[in-house]
């Protein structure tokens, strides 16, 4: 593997895998599949469908990368494109063959040991975490996408293919939704009486308690 | 009505988007006189905090090390087929070229056929393979149309011109044959790569359109329609053409007079 190569930008690695370079598929793989993984991990919190849906958007990208346009999108972009529409086949395939698994059997891999230190700040992720996968799709990948990838807003409307206002809107759903659920997953009774929301006085306490 | 207006933007104050300095500005007017707004950017920034967090625990998220070892394996089957595709890829590729070429210039000549249009028909008709030329009543109007001055055509595939009918000869006032050739090269086939093999494709020609290929045609028969022998070479580009016959006889085109 030259070194040039593995200087060259991802467009001309695509450029490269269209040529029928082997590296340039390997040099890509090894930079992006960790961006797709997760959002297909974000998405699904199931490592398994993860790993299958990285390896088939590096294969359609094997297959397709004469096709991609280079300056049109970020490649992240073009990779979370695909890595979409994977996603939302694979999960309507298995809603098809069995109903998703609750939340307490979805195997969010645990990154780190356990220390005690860490146990309340392990369980306000799990809680977060649980949140934004009760997300209905449209609202998850926005949320996913912009929030928890960071990619800009113009990036992820070319990711799902929408205007950046649909986006935008999503994304502002999405969160209201996430702040809902986040207050059916962790009622907190006691805490009512110290907010000063009178919209919504729970929902701030749990915020407080799950994201600090 | 100030806090629908306002409300993406708070979010993306909340997200910590760049806004421009006077949205900025108005924004914070606003949330000085609105609790309401003003909990809500509070309420944001700390999911948008908890949302950091989850992100950060992802950073070491990475795939099966074992994907990428398939994904090279694919890669090295994908390129060894594209190498060496099979017989049959070739085959149908060739017979797509072959049918694209004729296409093209079946759209050329019906160019030509739409300035002088024929009698019938509406557009030149490809014939592939090509019909036994002893059976073909194209061909044996053809041989009434060029008459008798109309040489043979050799084809590789036993095409004989039919000899012109004595009968129909006599009714032409002015026999103006179409003078027929052995295949004649195409304009523009000269800077194509050498014929190594080909294909030869019959079609119907308007006669109007052969002078562009370089055909001497005479003026009674401006309006027939002839069948030529397109050669297409291994590359599917079209190299030669060759007059076959004539799809309306002189009698048709003198009675239309």
């Amino acid at each position: 593997m030259t070194a040039d190569l593995e200087r060259a930008s991802d467009d001309l690695l695509i450029a490269g895998i269209a040529a029928g370079q082997p590296e340039a598929l390997t040099l890509l793989f090894r930079r992006r599949q960790a961006e797709v993984y997760r959002f297909a991990l974000h998405m699904s919190g199931r490592p398994a469908l993860a790993d299958d849906v990285t390896q088939d958007v590096f294969l359609i990208v094997m297959r397709e990368a004469d096709r991609y346009q280079a300056g049109r999108s970020s490649v992240t972009a073009w990779l979370c494109g695909i890595a979409r529409n994977c996603v939302r086949q694979r999960l309507e395939r298995d809603a098809r063959l069995e109903s998703l698994p609750k939340d307490d059997e979805q195997q969010v891999p645990a990154v780190r040991p356990d220390p005690i230190g860490d146990l309340a700040r392990d369980e306000r992720i799990a809680i977060l975490r649980r949140a934004v996968l009760a997300l209905p799709v449209r609202y998850r990948e926005a949320v996913v996408l912009c929030d928890l990838e960071e990619l800009t807003y113009a990036d992820a409307a070319d990711a799902l293919g929408c205007a950046i206002g649909t986006v935008r809107s999503r994304l502002h759903r999405a969160r209201a939704m996430l702040a809902a659920k986040l207050t059916a997953l962790q009622p907190v009774e006691g805490d009512r009486a110290v907010t000063s929301d009178a919209t919504s006085p729970d929902l701030s306490v749990t915020h407080k308690r799950c994201m600090a | 009505m100030t806090c629908a207006r306002l409300r993406e933007s708070v979010l993306d104050l909340a997200r910590g988007e760049s806004l421009p300095e006077g949205v900025v500005a108005s924004v914070r007017q606003h949330l000085a006189d609105c609790a309401r707004c003003a909990a809500e950017l509070e309420r944001q920034r700390e999911l948008t905090a908890g949302l950091t967090a989850l992100a950060n625990d992802a950073r070491s998220w990475r795939a099966s090390p074992a994907i990428e070892a398939r994904l090279q394996a694919a890669f090295a089957e994908r390129e060894a087929a594209a190498a060496a595709p099979s017989i049959a890829i070739r085959r149908a590729r060739r017979w797509v070229s072959i049918a694209a070429a004729a296409a093209i210039v079946a759209l050329a000549l019906w160019t030509g056929r739409s300035v002088a249009p024929p009698s019938g028909g509406v557009g030149p008709a490809v014939a592939a393979p090509p019909p036994p030329a002893g059976k073909s009543r194209a061909a044996a109007a053809a041989s009434a149309a060029v008459g008798s001055a109309l040489p043979r055509v050799d084809t590789p595939r036993s095409i004989r011109t039919p000899r012109a009918s004595p009968a129909r000869t006599t009714r032409h006032v002015a026999p103006r044959p179409v003078r027929s050739f052995e295949f004649l090269t195409l304009p523009g086939a000269a800077g194509l790569p050498d014929l190594e093999s080909g294909t030869v494709v019959r079609m119907e020609v308007p006669v109007a359109a052969l002078p562009g290929y370089g055909v001497e045609i005479a003026p009674d028969t401006v309006k027939t329609t002839v069948q030529a022998d397109l050669l297409v070479g291994q590359d599917g580009q079209p190299r030669a053409i060759r007059l076959v016959g004539a799809e309306e006889s002189s009698q048709d085109t003198r009675s239309r007079r």
